[in-house]
Formats: structure tokens, C-alpha cells, sequence
């Protein structure tokens, strides 16, 4: 008869077979997720929702969460454990968050894409009698275990540490993010208050970067010609610390201190300068966050109490415990932390 | 009483003089025809009138007033309708949805499906189309979509109808159709503009013809006081310069300037070392054996049953009006779309299913659109005259790379023997004029030295001396032994250039015109009656 | 026989398509989740799609006009950190502000669109980020807040009626409407065939200049019910709808060139988008492969629609 109606009908038979065989990909996946339920207490359905997963911290943070699943799953206490990435789409991610309460999670762990978008989905899960645990990048809502880090005490802890160092005189350069970013604008509150203290020390210049190598050192070294005579840096980040280091190194002049965070590319440098005078205080933002918020939930599912704030201390690195973090095999772009040990952990959790 | 006045209207498009110093005018319930060849300024005349150009001098007076800030939305609303060859009907639209485009009836802001479907009938029937309303204008067959366009004109209820070739794709009922309706409008006091290039369509229907020869009113007739003949001589209106070169088989008379002009030959062009040691470079075929000869050649909705001998050392002609399927001929021998009939080389069946094939027998095509198909605009003369022969510029063939000083060689023969006037090798195809373009297009086929040489519209928008330059190069050519078959809307062209022409009137070879035949005045009445010649006169 | 009839299915083989493809989601949809027909769950998915619906009607208006949008999660989330900053003075207000800072944003791309001369796709890229510089003067950082009634109201169904169904229903009737005024009709003339239109004497830069206006409103309506979602504006939320509007427009067969397709195909390949992500979250499969599944089906559904629809050239 005629071709078009053939092909509306191949057409049709096609999408017929297309949703079939999404059809039976959703079979397959089914089905797994209750087989281990056999023990006294009800072992968990745990999902993690993340708005980034390719970068490198994420990657560290994802493994440790899971070593840390396969320990409780030995213990009969977890069944399940599913990430999803909601890959830069805070859309995405409120999408992800409904899907688990639909089925039926138990425990839904979020690194979130903004502070306030994620509020409604959350506390409908919570009101679904899911535990939420939120670490790293914090929402506002005071409904879910929240587990951060302080900002302005990692600025504090660092402008303290440079005009102690400093010996309370000299000028300093300022080396932040990129202006208006909310993590830059409170360490620099921090910081600024940290260094209070010592009114002696002069900020020469106040320079903003983006938290990557190759931008940091051009700011950097344009902000150095124009003050070649500073005492130390004031630097937030480990790649902005990296970039500072370098453009001293590089140029040969004097080994000031300069603060930092447990980027390895800084870490390294600062191992290798050590002999020749360089001096740090590096802190980090641990990837250990994931598993208190993990095990925080954990144990708020098993009927515990467990504070809605928790807010892990900063690690110190020192000149002294530099060596049990550098990783001088590892690439530049990864994050070296020591485990935090179970007792700590508890403690934090309130056990 | 005067309803439209043209008055010393010019217009130029890029420093090109299209029309000069043009005057008509039309009258309440006349119907004027336009007439004029290819390029003669009519469509810019229309475009003029209906506001989509506006002139560069001189004024439209319409009703009284002189036109000023002319557009299509007001001269629709003074009462201008159109029908152009180019349609404007958007074709996922229904037909009814078409037939009101820009005016839809509505109720309270609402334009209903079915009331339109309802108004839209009455006109439909007027103008002899029996579609429903709701059907997709694009679903349509080519002439009954211009009947659309014309029932869309009427939706208007205009007061001046324009009829820009609307009647090229309808058939003779259709065209009697048409004619009721001009009929019809002019009774009822309105006047109608008609362009077509079926003289015995403007003859039937007109009061009046008005006459373009290169953007001037050559003289504006009575119908009843002219005749054909009368007409074609203004139309073409001029006399043959020296601008052709001599015939094949004639002597060549001694032309002035001809050494100086230095048209390259062939052996000359084909710049590979080798073409040195071949004298004569090619085989002097004997004549009347042909290269290349097709029978029966149909595309499909394009041309039938075309029969071709294309013999070296002649010069073959494609005539007749605009779009009668010459294009559709030449495109078919390259293999550029799907054709059947016979097709023989050097008296052996051939196949030609892709330019692939046809490149390989030693056919080049130079089409008409140079800068879609011909060049490669963007890029640069050097790599517009290599590409075609990157076995000229690769030696030891494939898997190697450009040898750059066997490019240069050959770029700098061809531009300095094409005299292709360039800054540099470098300089970009698309900054070139259009004789110059013209020639890179046809420069990049002679180093692979075809047999075959299909031209379309090899002079179109090119200035007189480039002109006289490809007239004589095709000539030199020939003479070495190609085959040329050249299209052309310019009958001039054809008869100062060919050997033979065979004229085609929809899709079929109407007649074939050689030696003291082949004249302006019988290749026009051939091109419109769509006859032979010999039986009309 | 046939013409009317193979017409009558070509004619809606988008939809139908759709729909079919629609119909075996929804069954292995509910196969996972039992209570996927009930109202609580209605009113949850439909408040999560109504977003990317009306944004990719957005995107179709302008696509139907010929043009394209990726300025669009830029005017989305301008709209919604402005009712997210404001709602706390009075929601209808704020609403009000909102879609008027949508509307006269679209406006001017339409404006800058139709008498810059310029390719639509270039000049909404600059437009994206003009806008996305306007959102962050704005809302500079995550914040603003909706009430919370009316959150609870659109995410959890009010008196038992989901609000973003009705939202959707009220849109698509709107369009209707707005499909057979004259302004409908010049929209599709425009994108059909540009020359034509204006050698019929439509004003074919208003028509262009009211298309991105009205895509405009949608995509402003997409912000509001996006705020209302999640309680907040966000300068950065918006970015993922431009190319996910376009995803859905094109899936819905709606043509790169203008004139053709059809807003409740838009609404359906929307909808399937929308399901077929949270159909993906079910699988169980990583992440990445996720993402690699995602992409495939919708290369596919498209070369299947595009050959099924194809016109014969031949």
C-alpha cells in the first residue's frame, strides 16, 4: 500500500521495543536489594546523593564511604548502598532524593548542590521517617544531621598560626577565592579575626583566585612583584598555596610561611623545601565526613540519639606530622588524610 | 484613470545597474503584461511594486500618492495581491491556514479552524482547486499549491493583482482557470500585472505589453496593434558583437586582441611535466563519432526522453525557457541524480550513478551555482584549483602528502594562463569577482583534461570581457577535442557560442537548431511556443 | 483509502508515539513503586516535572518561530530567585514581579534576535550569560523564602487537588488559545517559511519578538513552580534546562527549523524525560552507566521518531 504507513508502523513497533528493553533494565535491577535482611535489628537501604562525583575528592570520599558500608554490612547493619550523582543538576538531585523515598531508603546521605534548593525534598523525607545526614557542602535546613566543618575556625586557626609565626609584625599577602564564593568570603572572616590579635601584621595586598593552579599563579605572581617584600602568605586553599610556593621557589627568594590544606601538590612542595627553611600549617576538609554522616545516620536509624550538628575539628598538618600525610607516589590533584579512628568518630556521634 | 504609475525607478545590487531610469504605467481594469528576457529587470519591477525593495530613485505612485515606506504588510493593504514563481505558502500549514497567511479572520481574537476551512472554499473554487481546506499546503503537487497562492491573492479582494510566472506549473485547464479569474477582476475595474514567458499566454490575456531589454522600457504596445514577432525582436533588441569566436568549421577571421588575450590551450593547462612530452595532447577524434552519446535520458519530473550526441570539437547547446530540465540533463550525465535511458562512451554502455564515475570517464561539470557547487568558497584559490587534482599534486598518489612545489607550480600556471586576477594564490575564493570565480571553477577541471566539459550558465552575472574570455577559451577547447554541452537562459549566448541547440520546453528536446537556423528570433519562438520552430512561423 | 488516514496518523504519530512509549514507562515505573497511581505520588512527580515541562514549552514557542533559546536557564533562574526574594512580601506579588522579569527577558532576546540579524543560537549564548549576571546581582547566594504553606501546599497536593497538574492543564489550554489567535498562526507562518510570511505582509519581528516574550512566560512560570518546589531561589539551578528543554523539544518532534510540532508532544517527551531519569535511579546501575543509558535512549527515540516522520523526498 504505501510506505509511510509501514514505517509509522515499524516506528511504533521500535519505541515498543525501546521502552521494553528499558523496561527490562529496570528488571534486572530488581530484586537485589532485600536478599540480606536476615538479621536481629533491620540492616539498612542506604543511598548517597551527590552533586559532583568526578572530582578527585569526591572519588576519595566515595571510596571510604564505601570500605566503610562493607564494614557494616559484616556487621548486618547495612543491606543496601546506592550513589547517585546528580552531575552539577540541583534538579537532578531533588529528583534523586524523591526517588528514595519512594523506595522505601532508610538512610539518605547528601553532599548538596545548594544550601536551600534541597530544603523541601528533605524534610519530606525526614517526615517519611527516613534519617538524613548531610555532610560537606551543607544545606540550611535544621531537620537533617548536618556534619561540616567550621569555615571561619579553619580562617582563624590559620591567621593565628601566621602572626604567632611572624611573631606578631611584618606584612602578609592575602590569597582567597574567588570573590563572593560563600567557603572563601567566611575563611577570610576567620582569618581576618584570627589576625586581629596581631595588629602589627599588615595585609599588603588582598588577591582572589579561582581555586585551580594555573589562574592562582598568575595572581600570585602579579600581587608578589608589586610586594616582594612580604613575611608570609595567607592562603585558604591547597592549590593557591601550591601557586605561591612555586612562584617563591622559582623566582629563588626567601621561603616565607605560607598556610595551606592537604592538597598533595602543596604537600609535596612543602616536603621537598622543608630542609631549606619552608614552614606550614595545613588543614583540611576531610573526606572522613562522609563516614560520620554515614555512621551518624547509622546509628540514629538504630534508635540512638545523635546530635543535628556536628561539626568535625579541622586536622592540623605541621611541620612535624607532614610526613604521615604527604603521599609523594600520588598524583598532585589528590587529597592525602589520615583515617580518624572509631573512638573519635563515636565521640563526635555522641555515643 | 491611472491606479499604478512607475515613474524613472533605478535600482542597483552591488554597484550592478538592474534597472534604469524604468517608466509604465498600469490603468483601472487593464490587464499589462511585462515582458523581457532573463535578467531583464522584471522581477525587480515587481519586487519594487509589492515593497519588498526599494528603489534607489524615482518614485511608485499609487493611487494618486507616491509610495514611501513601501512593505509588503501595507502594499497588502492597499489592495496589492501576488502570485510569485518563488512561493511563499508555508508548507506545514493547511491550505486555509495559507490562503489568509498574515490576515486570518478572526472572532474575538480566536481565528476558528472551521470558520477559516469555511471562508477559504469559496475562493479555492474560484480559482478551480478542489482541496480540502484542512489538507498541509505541502502535500500538494507543485501546481496546485500556486493555485493556492493565487487564491490567497484574491483573499484580499486586491485591487491590483501581480502574476509573477504563476501559471509555470499548471497545466492548460489550469491556465484557462487563471485566465477566468483575471478576466473576472478585470470586469469588476481591477487591473492585473502578468509576467510570464508563454507569449501566447500574454497575448490571449493582455491589454497592454510592456517591454524590459537590461533594465529599460523598451516600448509598451497595444495588444491588438503588435504581434510575436514584433515583440521577441524587442526583447532581444541588439546585434551580435565580435564577442564569439568562429564556429567549428569556420576560418577563424583574425580577431583583434586574440594573441593578446592568450586563451591557454590544452596542452598548456594540463601543467604536469609529463603533458610536455604528449604532442598532440590529445587524439584529434575523428568528427561525428561520438564521446559521449545518450538516448532516451529521463529524470524524473525533471526531463524526458532526451536524446544527446555530444561529438569533439562541438559545441552543444541546451536552450528554452527557465527550468524546462536542461539543468536536469546536465546534472544526469554527472551522475549527480538518478536518470535512465542509454547512455554510451566512445560507442560502449556507461554508468553514471555518482560524479565519482563520471569524473572518471573524463567528464567535468561546471555548474551553475558556483558558490554552493563549484567552489569551495571559503577556502582559498590554491586549495580550490588543487583539490580536483591531487593527482597532479600528490606524485607518488595516495598516502602522501601534498607536494607543495608540484601545487605551486600548478596553481600559478593556471591563474597566470586562466588570467585569473588574484592578490595571491592565498587569497580566499569568495573575494573574487564572479568572472574570476567562474574561472577557478572551470580552471580546477583542465589539468585532469576531460573529454567532456558540461556547463551550466557559464556567463551568468559575469561582466562582458570575462565574457568574451570563456566565450573564446570553450572555443580553444573544443578545437583541442573536448565535447562541450552548455546551458544557457541567454539566447544570445547560445547562438553567438554553439555549434547546435537543441531546445528543450518541459522536459522534452522540442527542436534542435544548427547552422543558419540557429537565430535569436527562432530559438525564442522555439523556447516559448514549445514547438519547432519551422511549424509555427 | 489511505490518504486521510496515514495523514491522520503522521499527523500524530509524535503524540501517539509518545504516549505509547509513555504508557510502558509508566508500567515498569509502577512496578517499582506500587503507589505511583495514587494521588500523593501524582502530586510529587508532577510537581518534580512541571519545571522542565513548561520550560521546554518555553523552548518550543521559539523553536515553533524558528529559533532557539539557550538563555533559558538563565531567564529560569532569574525568575526564580525574584520570587524567591520577594515571596515573603506577598506570593501573588511576587509572582506578578517574577513573570514580568521573564516576559520583558525573553522580549529583549526576541528583540535583540530579530534586528540584530544575528543567529538566534549566538545571540541567546551572549543572552545566557547577561542574564546569569542579572540573576547573581539579584540572589547572590542561595536564599530567599517562599512560604511555607504554599510549599507544602504544591508538593504535597492541596485539599487533595495536585496544583502543578492543574498548573499544566490551565498552561496547555493557554496555548491553545494562544494557537488559534492570529499571533498563534503567524508563529508557525514565521517559522515555516520566513520570506513567505513577510511577503504576505506579517510583521515577522514582532511575531519573533512576542514568541520570546511568551516563551518568556513559560519558562518564567517554570521558575516560580521551581522556587515553590524548593522553598528558595538558586542563582545556579537553573543552567541543566536549556539543553534538556531543547532534549524535550526535539523529542517531541518539534523541528530545528522552525514550524512544526506540536505543544502536548512537547508535554508528553517532557513528562518521559522526567520518568525515564527517575526510572533510571530505580536500576540500580552505577552512575556513570546511568547517564550512558540516558543518552542512548534519547538518541534513539529520536532516530526512530526522525526516520518514522521523515518526509519522502524521492
Amino acid at each position: 500500500m504505501n510506505g509511510r504507513f509501514t514505517r509509522a508502523v515499524v516506528a511504533i513497533t521500535a519505541v515498543g521495543a525501546l521502552a521494553a528493553t528499558a523496561a527490562c533494565g529496570v528488571d534486572s535491577g530488581d530484586g537485589k536489594s532485600d536478599d540480606k535482611s536476615g538479621g536481629k535489628a533491620k540492616a539498612l537501604k542506604v543511598g548517597w546523593s551527590t552533586i559532583y562525583l568526578t572530582p578527585s575528592w569526591m572519588q576519595q570520599t566515595d571510596k571510604m564511604i564505601k570500605d566503610d558500608v562493607a564494614k557494616l554490612k559484616g556487621e548486618g547493619k547495612v543491606a543496601d548502598y546506592q550513589v547517585f550523582n546528580a552531575n552539577g543538576d540541583t534538579s537532578q538531585q531533588i529528583a534523586q532524593i524523591r526517588a528514595m523515598i519512594q523506595q522505601k531508603y532508610d538512610v539518605i546521605l547528601v553532599d548538596a548542590g545548594s544550601s536551600t534548593a534541597l530544603n523541601p525534598a528533605l524534610e519530606q523525607a525526614v517526615n517519611a521517617g527516613i534519617t538524613v545526614a548531610n555532610f560537606d557542602s551543607l544545606v540550611t535546613s535544621e531537620k537533617v544531621v548536618r556534619v561540616g566543618t567550621d569555615q571561619k575556625e579553619w580562617g582563624r586557626m590559620m591567621g593565628e598560626w601566621l602572626g604567632e609565626k611572624l611573631g606578631g609584625k611584618g606584612k602578609i599577602i592575602a590569597f582567597n577565592g574567588p570573590a563572593g564564593v560563600a567557603v572563601s568570603e567566611e575563611r577570610w572572616q576567620g582569618a581576618q579575626e584570627g589576625l586581629k590579635k596581631y595588629p602589627g601584621i599588615k595585609v599588603a595586598a588582598n588577591v582572589h583566585s579561582e581555586y585551580n593552579l594555573a589562574p592562582a599563579a598568575q595572581a600570585f605572581a602579579s600581587a608578589y612583584s608589586a610586594n616582594p617584600d612580604i613575611d608570609g602568605v595567607f592562603s585558604q586553599g591547597g592549590a593557591l598555596s601550591a601557586a605561591a610556593l612555586q612562584t617563591l621557589i622559582k623566582q629563588k627568594k626567601k621561603l616565607v610561611p605560607i598556610t595551606g590544606e592537604n592538597y598533595n601538590g602543596f604537600l609535596k612542595l612543602w616536603k621537598d623545601n622543608k630542609a631549606g627553611g619552608f614552614s606550614s600549617l595545613s588543614t583540611a576538609q576531610p573526606n572522613y565526613l562522609g563516614v560520620i554522616a554515614l555512621r551518624a545516620a547509622v546509628a540514629k536509624a538504630g534508635g540512638d540519639t545523635v546530635p543535628n550538628q556536628i561539626t568535625v575539628p579541622l586536622p592540623k598538618i605541621t611541620d612535624d606530622t607532614l610526613d604521615q600525610y604527604v603521599k609523594p607516589d600520588q598524583p598532585d590533584d589528590s587529597y592525602p588524610i589520615q583515617d580518624l579512628p572509631q573512638s573519635e568518630i563515636d565521640k563526635l556521634i555522641g555515643k | 484613470m491611472t491606479l499604478l504609475a512607475v515613474e524613472r525607478v533605478s535600482k542597483s545590487f552591488a554597484g550592478n545597474r538592474v534597472l534604469n531610469e524604468v517608466s509604465f504605467d498600469v490603468r483601472a481594469g487593464e490587464v499589462l503584461a511585462l515582458v523581457g528576457e532573463n535578467g531583464a529587470g522584471k522581477s525587480t519591477v515587481l519586487g519594487l511594486i509589492t515593497g519588498l525593495l526599494a528603489p534607489d530613485s524615482g518614485r511608485v505612485v499609487y493611487d494618486g500618492d507616491p509610495v514611501t515606506s513601501w512593505s509588503p504588510h501595507r502594499a497588502r493593504e492597499v489592495g496589492i495581491g501576488s502570485v510569485h514563481q518563488e512561493l511563499s505558502l508555508n508548507p506545514h500549514q493547511t491550505v486555509a491556514e495559507n490562503v489568509f497567511l498574515g490576515q486570518w479572520p478572526s472572532r474575538r481574537g480566536f481565528v476558528l479552524r472551521r470558520d477559516l476551512a469555511r471562508r477559504a472554499r469559496p475562493l479555492l473554487e474560484r480559482v478551480g482547486l478542489d482541496v480540502d481546506p484542512m489538507t498541509r499546503a505541502g502535500r500538494l503537487p507543485l501546481g496546485r499549491q500556486q493555485l493556492v497562492e493565487l487564491a490567497k491573492a484574491l483573499a484580499s479582494k486586491p485591487r491590483l493583482l501581480i502574476l509573477d510566472e504563476a501559471t509555470s506549473a499548471l497545466d492548460d485547464d489550469q491556465v484557462k482557470g487563471v485566465f477566468t479569474v483575471v478576466d473576472e477582476l478585470r470586469a469588476a475595474g481591477s487591473s492585473v500585472i502578468i509576467v510570464s514567458h508563454r507569449m501566447g499566454e500574454l497575448f490571449a490575456v493582455s491589454d497592454r505589453l510592456t517591454v524590459l531589454k537590461d533594465g529599460e522600457v523598451m516600448a509598451t504596445r497595444e495588444r491588438a496593434e503588435t504581434g510575436h514577432d514584433d515583440i521577441v525582436h524587442l526583447m532581444i533588441g541588439r546585434e551580435l558583437s565580435d564577442l564569439f569566436p568562429p564556429k567549428a568549421g569556420e576560418v577563424a577571421a583574425p580577431v583583434e586582441g586574440e594573441d593578446a588575450l592568450a586563451i591557454p590551450s590544452e596542452e598548456a593547462i594540463a601543467s604536469d611535466k609529463a603533458a610536455a612530452e604528449e604532442t598532440p595532447a590529445a587524439p584529434p577524434v575523428p568528427a561525428g563519432r561520438p564521446v559521449l552519446s545518450a538516448r532516451g535520458l529521463t529524470v524524473p519530473g525533471a526531463c524526458a526522453d532526451v536524446d544527446l550526441d555530444l561529438e569533439p570539437g562541438r559545441i552543444i547547446g541546451l536552450g528554452g525557457l527557465q527550468g524546462q530540465g536542461q539543468r536536469a540533463v546536465l546534472r544526469a550525465l554527472f551522475g549527480l541524480v538518478k536518470h535512465t535511458g542509454r547512455i554510451e562512451l566512445d560507442g560502449r554502455p556507461a554508468r553514471l550513478a555518482s560524479p565519482r564515475e563520471a569524473i572518471r570517464s573524463k567528464i567535468a561539470y561546471v555548474p551553475e551555482d558556483r558558490k554552493v557547487e563549484g567552489l569551495h568558497v571559503a577556502q582559498t584559490v590554491r586549495a580550490n584549483l588543487s583539490l580536483t587534482n591531487l593527482d597532479v599534486v600528490t606524485p607518488a598518489r595516495r598516502l602522501t602528502t601534498v607536494d607543495r612545489g608540484a601545487e605551486a607550480r600548478l596553481v600559478d600556471d593556471l591563474v597566470e594562463r586562466m588570467r585569473i586576477k588574484v592578490t595571491g594564490p592565498d587569497q580566499e575564493a569568495r573575494r573574487l569577482s564572479g568572472g574570476n570565480q567562474q574561472k577557478v571553477a572551470l580552471a580546477r577541471w583542465l589539468p585532469s583534461r576531460p573529454r567532456v566539459l558540461l556547463l551550466a550558465e557559464p556567463t551568468r552575472g559575469i561582466d562582458v570581457g570575462t565574457k568574451r574570455e570563456i566565450y573564446h577559451l570553450l572555443r580553444r577547447l573544443a578545437d583541442s577535442g573536448v565535447a562541450v554541452l552548455v546551458t544557457s537562459g541567454d539566447t544570445m549566448e547560445l547562438v553567438g557560442l554553439c555549434d547546435e541547440v537543441a531546445v528543450m520546453y518541459e522536459g522534452a528536446v522540442v527542436d534542435r537548431l544548427a547552422g543558419a537556423d540557429l537565430t535569436e528570433e527562432r530559438l525564442v519562438r522555439a523556447s516559448v511556443t514549445g514547438t519547432e520552430a519551422g511549424t509555427n512561423v | 483509502m489511505s490518504e486521510r488516514l496515514t495523514g491522520a496518523l503522521r499527523g500524530n504519530l509524535d503524540v501517539a508515539g509518545l504516549g505509547a512509549l509513555l504508557v510502558v514507562l509508566l508500567a515498569a515505573y509502577s512496578h517499582y513503586d506500587s503507589e505511583l497511581f495514587t494521588p500523593a505520588s501524582i502530586t510529587i512527580l508532577s510537581a518534580q516535572f512541571l519545571p522542565l515541562i513548561l520550560a521546554a514549552m518555553g523552548q518550543s514557542t521559539v523553536m515553533l518561530a524558528g529559533g532557539i533559546d539557550l538563555s533559558l536557564g538563565s531567564v529560569l533562574a532569574l525568575a526564580m530567585a525574584v520570587f524567591a526574594v520577594r515571596a515573603e512580601d506577598g506570593v501573588v506579588v511576587a509572582g506578578a514581579l517574577a513573570l514580568a522579569a521573564a516576559a520583558s527577558t525573553g522580549a529583549a532576546n526576541g528583540v535583540l534576535v530579530a534586528y540584530a540579524g544575528l543567529p538566534p543560537i549566538i545571540v541567546t549564548l551572549a543572552a545566557s550569560f547577561l542574564w546569569g549576571g542579572v540573576t547573581l546581582v539579584v540572589l547572590p547566594q542561595p536564599g530567599g523564602h517562599v512560604p511555607s504553606g504554599l510549599v507544602d501546599a504544591y508538593n504535597n497536593g492541596w485539599n487533595g487537588l495536585a496544583l502543578p497538574v492543574l498548573v499544566i492543564v490551565a498552561v496547555l489550554v493557554l496555548w491553545k488559545a494562544v494557537r488559534t489567535t492570529r499571533f498563534g498562526l503567524s508563529l508557525y507562518a514565521v517559522g515555516g517559511n520566513e520570506h513567505g510570511a513577510y511577503a504576505s505582509g506579517i510583521g515577522t519581528r514582532k511575531v519573533k519578538i512576542a514568541a520570546y516574550a511568551l516563551a518568556g512566560v513559560f519558562v518564567g512560570l517554570a521558575g516560580i513552580g521551581l522556587a515553590i518546589q524548593t522553598g528558595s531561589g538558586d542563582a545556579t539551578i537553573g543552567a541543566p534546562y536549556t539543553l534538556n528543554s531543547i532534549a524535550a523539544s526535539v523529542l517531541a518532534g518539534v523541528s530545528f527549523f522552525g514550524g512544526v510540532g506540536q505543544m502536548r508532544a512537547t508535554v508528553l517527551a517532557a513528562l518521559l524525560i522526567g520518568l525515564l531519569t527517575n526510572l533510571l535511579l530505580f536500576t540500580g546501575l552505577s552512575p556513570f552507566y546511568q547517564l550512558i543509558l540516558q543518552g542512548a535512549v534519547l538518541i534513539v527515540a529520536i532516530a526512530v521518531k526522525t526516520f518514522a516522520t521523515r518526509e519522502r523526498t524521492d
